[in-house]
């Protein structure tokens, strides 16, 4: 294969460009694609075979191509594996094989072929097992694998856009211009996207000048918006289509579009497909098509004696083409037994036609196609051709993929030997080649019907039939004749996989790695299922096709996110409403959705000393907690209370006004979802509180039950952002408050635990509830937001003299643990009920209905077994077992629980934990071992509550 | 004894002036009052932005909403969420194309409640020489908020390539 530039070619006059191919300085022309520079250059070998490190050519021309993957650029900006065919060419552009070392022409690892009898489909299912897999792994990822990511950020910039038309045409070939001028001329807004910056698609010689009318007519179309280089990507619900706009300037490289169309019109054309013979992946074997490609747009003749071999009539254009262009066409081998309508035509220019041959495999010198084998099969004679240049057709394979995507039922059409769209189930029509059409005439015809349908809705009569060329199949008998150039998947692969009965599709691709590189099938999918078909005795639409998924061609992850700004913007964040007083106190923040503090850390102190001291400082003082991201629900209606009753576990009907009570929520499995307190402000009006994760969920739960289970007279109404929450905790906690001249009596007898206030503090309305989750006195102030700086100053101001200090979330989980309070989603799961965290009183004792109940009275729901929570003391008190480690049961070393919290206990002098274990509090006071990741401890189970079991402290 | 005073979502951010982003300038307005009406029954709200089933926002005076809620039956709720709400407003040239809302506003004016920056938020806006909108969010995402549409608009401003004529 030697490639050179034709002389008379307009694409000689443009400017020369410089370039560097795997550190080689070459020249192209303005215009060029990386690939049709390189074909100019003579190069052969551009890229190495995954598995076997088989060297590769330049196969075809746009998303045609499956072999030259390269890395661009260097630096931040560098890209992997990105086709040679879609780059345009530009000045110092730098470009490296993905695979090869020290490059793709002369790779070490080549050697690897030699081992190739060993490497069979499904290799790696059978192998690297002994002694174990991570002896293999890290030698196996470093030599697998294609191009490097790079590490640096990406410093370019991508833009999001939306737009909407009355008619999506997605394609700018022939068939596609003319849907586009017809729905235009039918009165329809037009979007026409192409994903090359050329429009006319596979248009030949014998078209060029009704192509270049339409291309006038499009472009000057009042009503046509062209988007050029943009690719569509991907065929959503809806008609919505997102498209790649390619824009490669300094300041923005990717732009995004989400485009919803009325109606869409699917002008993808259709690819070429291979044909299946021994050494067919050599380089110096491309596509007929993109021969004739790079010859017409870029004056690059790809050989100077190619040899041209068909089951289709397409590639006699292209001999035809190349002889006109002055090249040595060697001969027209046709597979089928009789030859195409330009036998003729092809004759006279003196090109030698064979009729009837197959072809068997490729010669080659130095790595390059020298020859081809022939097959006569009349006569059962071998023939040996030389040439530098095999060009092959096996066939045109419509481009369904987006039309897969829509969701649309494919059908295998006999006369093309592939499949086409059969029935649409969205708004949406192909047209062309995309559905099978390959003659020029019968694609702008089978266009503008498709665009005339789009504009108006009203199906015009079928103006042509899916008739094609009746392409051919035999099964090769030559070893190594490759299905999947990229992936290494022969033809004696899948004869493997069948011998070993995987007869799906889908188990095939996956078994043999076939269709699943980068190029996501487009060359070898219909092959891939015309052999299995074959070794099966199935039709191939009995076979079927696998899955297509979006992207059609790669998006850059920049462009995916555009419109998402990055980094700290990239996910929304929930501020609490005195943040600023926090951060002035010198507050460490973790993100759980709310920026909450985790501890004051004062001078050098650790997280871990930080949260023991503020821990001791409720125990023994009072502390001040902000508890604002706790959800607020308020109900209000005649029928608030028996709702209440009705989705919770508690009573909260039978609540006195001023009245306060713990709350669990369960789903209609009777599962643990969500805990918190309801308070009764009126007769018909109750506050609920949620975990700060849940206040939305819980919201849109009661909101499900009032529309669709009960629809009982209430509203629901989230206040979660109107109030800031502060908890003052500690012994000292009654005092502070009274030095707040709060109108409301704090003594105990007058305020006990579990009650709600109303009063007014520093001229602010306030609501307080008597509720602990520190095992202290607590009362938690709610002021309306827009105070909650000023609060929080002030009670620290009413606060100075028991030395108030602020206490964070880890201390907090602390003083949590200490008493065994539990955390809905930590230390429970999606089994737990009410009974398995010691609440299984309440449901016997509860009277009426309430979600889950009928759950909770399945025997399983107090089987034996059931996971239950209890209290954890490591054996050696200064240990704190990891969160997640498992509670280890008897042989065979079964995992009979997990440890779902853990920490050091400032308060006890000891490490404490809680965990979820199988017939837990029947194993209280037993000892057991703790294992997680090698490492074992023996602990004793034991109750929840380590500290003030009786809960006299908060009676206090 | 002191009083507690009062301080906006975003004083933080604005010190009380107006930022420029992009083509466009952001405030946060004071003293707007927010009434949220919830209602188990069909309420006839003049001037509330509806959003949703049984849910209505009244930005001002609530006068209208008091006189109307009494006269309508049904349970319902009235809520000044004046604190727990936070309103931006922006006025630019270019505002509602920038910010990716073009095609869910229709007409010269309106109000709707949609998906934006991965938050719930109210937009009331006006077309004329120069757009203007009000966005109402929760106090909490208030901060994001703004954050996010000065990133928005100032990457909005950068030059980029008009889609071809049609």
């Amino acid at each position: 294969m030697s490639g050179f530039r034709l002389p008379s070619h307009p694409r000689n006059q443009a400017r020369a460009l410089p370039f560097r191919f795997d550190g080689r300085a070459l020249e192209g022309r303005d215009g060029d694609t990386l690939a049709a520079a390189l074909l100019a250059n003579g190069a052969g070998i551009v890229g190495r075979s995954f598995k076997y490190r088989r060297p590769r050519g330049i196969v075809g021309h746009g998303f045609a191509e499956t072999n030259a993957l390269v890395q661009l650029g260097t630096g931040a900006g560098s890209t992997p594996n990105l086709l040679a065919t879609r780059i345009p060419l530009t000045s110092g552009l730098e470009a490296r094989s993905v695979r090869g070392w020290p490059s793709a022409a002369f790779d070490v690892g080549g050697i690897v072929d030699r081992l190739s009898p060993l490497l069979s489909a499904g290799f790696y299912y059978k192998t690297f097992i002994w002694p174990h897999w991570g002896l293999f792994e890290p030698a196996i990822r470093r030599a697998a694998g294609l191009g490097h990511a790079p590490v640096q950020p990406d410093g370019d910039r991508y833009e999001a856009r939306e737009r909407t038309c009355d008619v999506l045409v997605i394609g700018g070939g022939v068939a596609g211009m003319a849907a586009a001028l017809a729905a235009a001329e039918a009165g329809a807004k037009v979007v026409l996207v192409e994903a090359d910056p050329w429009l006319g698609g596979a248009t030949g010689a014998e078209g060029a000048s009704r192509l270049a009318a339409m291309e006038r007519a499009v472009v000057d179309s009042p009503d046509i918006a062209l988007m050029r280089r943009t690719t569509a990507v991907g065929y959503y619900d809806h008609n919505l289509v997102a498209a790649c706009e390619e824009v490669d300037s300094p300041g923005l490289r990717q732009r995004v579009w989400k485009i919803r169309a009325g109606r869409c019109v699917l002008a993808c054309g259709a690819l070429e497909r291979p044909l299946l013979f021994g050494g067919n992946d050599r380089p110096g074997v491309m596509l007929a098509e993109s021969v004739r490609h790079y010859l017409a747009r870029h004056g690059v003749a790809a050989g100077r004696r190619p040899l041209f071999v068909t089951a289709s009539d397409s590639a006699y254009r292209a001999a035809i083409e190349a002889k006109q262009a002055g090249l040595d066409v060697v001969g027209l081998v046709d597979l089928r037994d009789a030859p195409g309508p330009l036998a003729e035509a092809v004759r006279t220019l003196g090109i030698e036609l064979l009729v009837g041959h197959d072809a068997v495999r490729t010669r080659t010198r130095r790595g390059r196609v020298s020859g081809l084998d022939l097959l006569d099969r009349s006569r059962g004679r071998s023939i040996e051709v030389e040439c530098d240049l095999v060009a092959m057709s096996g066939g045109w394979t419509p481009a369904v993929q987006l039309f897969s995507q829509s969701g649309g039922r494919l059908r295998y059409e006999e006369g093309i030997g592939a499949f086409v769209p059969e029935q649409s189930v969205q708004a949406e029509r192909s047209c062309g080649a995309a559905r099978g059409v390959l003659d020029l005439d019968a694609c702008i015809a089978d266009g503008r019907s498709a665009g005339l349908w789009a504009a108006t809705g009203k199906e015009p009569p079928p103006v042509v039939r899916v008739e094609g060329e009746r392409a051919a199949f035999r099964l090769p008998g030559a070893a190594k004749a490759f299905v999947d150039f990229q992936t290494d998947v022969t033809v004696a692969d899948m004869q493997q996989a069948t011998c070993e009965n995987y007869r799906s599709v889908e188990h095939v691709k996956r078994y043999t790695v076939w269709g699943m590189g980068t190029d996501q099938g487009r060359l070898s999918a219909v092959n891939g299922i015309a052999v299995l078909a074959h070794l099966q005795g199935r039709d191939p639409g009995a076979v079927g096709t696998t899955r297509f998924r979006p992207p059609f061609a790669p998006v850059a992850f920049g462009a995916i996110a555009a419109g998402r700004p990055a980094g700290a913007l990239f996910t929304p964040w929930k501020r609490l409403p005195a943040h600023d007083w926090h951060e002035a106190q010198g507050a460490c923040f973790e993100d759980h959705g709310w920026l909450r503090p985790s501890h004051y850390p004062r001078g050098a102190e650790t997280m871990a000393e930080a949260a023991a001291r503020e821990t001791l400082v409720v125990r023994h003082g009072v502390g001040l907690v902000d508890s604002s991201s706790l959800g607020k629900l308020e109900l209000k209606g005649p029928d608030a209370g028996r709702f209440l009753d009705l989705v919770s576990l508690g009573s909260a009907s039978r609540t006195a006004i001023g009245g306060a009570r713990y709350n669990l929520l369960l789903d209609e499995l009777g599962i643990l979802f969500d805990d918190g307190m309801v308070a009764r402000l009126g007769a018909d009006h109750f506050l609920l509180t949620t975990g700060s994760a849940h206040a939305e969920r819980t919201r849109r739960w009661l909101e499900q039950c009032l529309q669709c289970l009960w629809p009982l007279d209430l509203v629901v109404q989230d206040v979660t952002g109107l109030w800031a929450t502060f908890t003052v905790a500690g012994p000292r906690a009654r005092s502070v408050m009274e030095r707040t001249g709060c109108d409301v009596d704090f003594s105990r007898d007058a305020f006990p635990h579990h009650r709600i206030r109303l009063g007014e503090v520093a001229g602010a309305e306030i609501r307080i509830v008597r509720a602990s989750f520190t095992g202290e006195i607590s009362f938690e102030i709610s002021v309306r937001a827009d105070q909650a700086t000023s609060l929080a100053e002030y009670l620290m101001l009413c606060g100075e003299a028991d030395e108030i200090a602020p206490v964070g979330l880890e201390g907090l989980d602390v003083l949590r643990l200490e008493k065994g309070y539990f955390h809905i989603g930590s230390d429970t799961d999606s089994r737990t009920m009410p009974g398995d965290v010691g609440f299984g009183s309440a449901v016997t004792r509860k009277p009426g209905d309430f979600i889950g109940r009928r759950s909770l009275l399945h025997p399983a729901a107090s089987a034996s077994r059931r996971p239950q929570l209890v209290g954890l003391q490591p054996v050696d008190p200064e240990a704190v077992v990891p969160i997640g480690a498992h509670v280890v049961g008897s042989a065979p070393r079964r995992s009979r629980g997990v440890v779902t919290s853990s920490a050091f206990s400032p308060t006890l002098g000891r490490s404490l934990g809680l965990a979820l274990v199988e017939d837990g509090r029947a194993a209280i006071g037993s000892e057991v071992e703790l294992w997680s990741e090698g490492r074992s401890w023996r602990a004793r189970i034991a109750e929840r509550t380590a500290y003030d079991p009786t809960g006299a402290r908060l009676d206090a | 004894m002191p009083e507690l005073r009062r301080q906006t979502a975003l004083a933080h951010r604005t010190r009380g002036a107006s930022i420029r982003a992009g083509d466009t300038t952001l405030r946060e307005p004071i003293g707007l009052r927010a009434i949220l009406v919830t209602s188990r029954t069909q309420i006839c709200l003049p001037g509330a932005i509806h959003l949703g089933p049984g849910e209505w926002l009244m930005v001002g005076d609530d006068e209208e909403a008091r006189a109307a809620l009494a006269a309508a039956a049904g349970t319902a709720l009235l809520q000044d969420m004046s604190a727990g709400l936070a309103v931006i407003e922006a006025e630019g040239p270019d505002v509602l194309d920038a910010i990716g809302l073009s095609s869910l506003t229709a007409g010269i004016g309106g109000a709707l409640t949609t998906r934006l920056a991965d938050l719930r938020v109210t937009v009331e806006y006006r077309r004329g020489g120069r757009h203007w909108a009000r966005f109402i969010v929760d106090r909490f995402s208030a901060d994001y908020l703004w954050a996010w549409l000065v990133a928005r608009l100032d990457a909005a401003r950068v030059d980029r390539q008009p889609p071809e004529a049609g």
